[in-house]
């Protein structure tokens, strides 16, 4: 009676802890790859990491680790985005549109990454290689998210609107106008 | 009697039940996470910009590669100090880290160097001679490092020191796919493809090499 009962309960406790999900993987291919990127600008941004390993409760001890880090972001535009019909000429007059910027790199090179201070309690065991790493992957992340916020891609099209004036006045253009999408600049 | 303790037994397997379940669903924590290790987070410190450059860089060509470096640091004497002479064969163990870096290397030329006498113009015709490509970035951020076997104490200069010769083995084994001369290739392609959406009908550019 009772088995009768909790059976539809069962189950669906079954079928519950028989539905894991399978995470497809996709093959990483590397290989060169061909670009056409402008690189305008570059921030060079520092930043600490600073953890605390204290938060386990049958860990006797705390962990302290300060490091600091130095990041290179590069931005720029993609040229190839750029198409005849993007290009208006007349005489010695040229409106040129140009893509948006966009981010090319973030270099966090391993030189740039520097243990400052580390303090490790008797029963704790120091930091290894790949627990330091972990935290700067963390580092890394923060810094790719804030992006948005240093204004580096508004820098990066005034710089490559600077640039393609500059090189279009060296070609004998002499009223230069340069779109971006919707805005734009008229540098003569 | 009997019934008493069936329908016990069927009352736990019930709780047990619910307990499996409720986890399952992510609404209790499982048993495992009471005694699994609590993650090593760092705080969100604010970035700080230190400087900012104005760049003219055409990059060209991108390549990826993996590369894999062992290190081993033999072990110290246990006693080396000046005063107890040292006992051959006892010394503290080798310590050994092997890494796996994925990176990639950013080449193309240097549009900042292009001066005056590199553009010559007449008409509708225009010769502009560009500056040798060169690699341009190196880059092996944290997140492209991965630690397959690491015994023993690594400092953190001594990590760093593996991983700068990681990232020169990097650059040896892309330099090997000629990736400077398919940079300054492409890069008079696409100087050559601009030049003429300019207006220009006979484009010459030359690569520096």
């Amino acid at each position: 009676m009772l088995f009768k009962k909790y059976c539809p309960f069962l189950l669906l406790i079954l079928y519950c802890s028989a539905c894991n999900k399978k995470e497809q993987r996709l093959q990483q291919v590397m290989a060169l790859q061909q670009m056409s990127d402008l690189a305008t600008v570059e921030y060079v941004v520092t930043k600490i990491i600073k953890a605390s390993d204290n938060k386990t409760w049958y860990k006797i001890g705390d962990r302290k680790i300060l490091m600091s880090c130095k990041a290179t972001l590069t931005a720029g535009i993609d040229l190839s985005a750029i198409k005849s019909e993007q290009v208006q000429i007349e005489g010695k007059n040229i409106t040129l549109t140009l893509p948006h910027s966009k981010m090319i790199a973030v270099n966090i090179k391993p030189e740039d990454i520097v243990e400052e201070y580390e303090s490790i309690d008797v029963l704790r065991q120091p930091f290894s290689g790949e627990e330091r790493n972990a935290l700067a992957i963390q580092a890394e992340t923060q810094v790719k998210a804030s992006v948005a916020e240093l204004g580096i891609l508004q820098t990066a099209e005034t710089n490559a609107a600077l640039f393609v004036n500059s090189f279009l006045h060296r070609l004998g253009y002499e009223k230069i106008t340069i779109h971006f999408d919707n805005a734009s600049s008229t540098k003569n | 009697m009997r019934k008493t303790i069936t329908r016990y037994l069927w009352l736990i397997l019930l709780l047990l039940a619910t307990v499996f379940l409720l986890q399952q669903i992510k609404w209790l924590p499982s048993f495992k996470d009471v005694f699994t290790s609590q993650p090593l987070e760092i705080d969100n410190t604010p970035l700080v910009i230190k400087e900012i450059n104005a760049l003219a860089q055409l990059i060209t060509i991108t390549a990826y590669n993996e590369v894999v470096i062992e290190q081993t640091i033999k072990g110290a004497p246990v006693f080396s100090g000046p005063l107890v002479p040292s006992i051959p064969g006892m010394r503290f163990p080798d310590k050994k880290i092997i890494l796996i870096g994925k990176g990639k290397v950013l080449a193309g030329v240097d549009l900042a160097k292009l001066s005056d006498k590199n553009i010559f113009v007449k008409g509708d015709s225009v010769s502009v001679s560009l500056p040798k490509a060169v690699l341009l970035q190196v880059i092996l951020n944290p997140s492209d490092f991965e630690t397959f076997e690491e015994t023993g104490v690594w400092s953190d200069d001594e990590v760093r020191l593996v991983k700068q010769k990681l990232k020169d083995k990097l650059i040896i084994t892309v330099l090997r796919q000629n990736i400077i001369q398919k940079a300054g290739d492409k890069a008079k392609l696409i100087m050559e493809n601009f030049l003429r959406d300019a207006g220009f009908k006979k484009v010459t550019v030359t690569v520096g090499s």
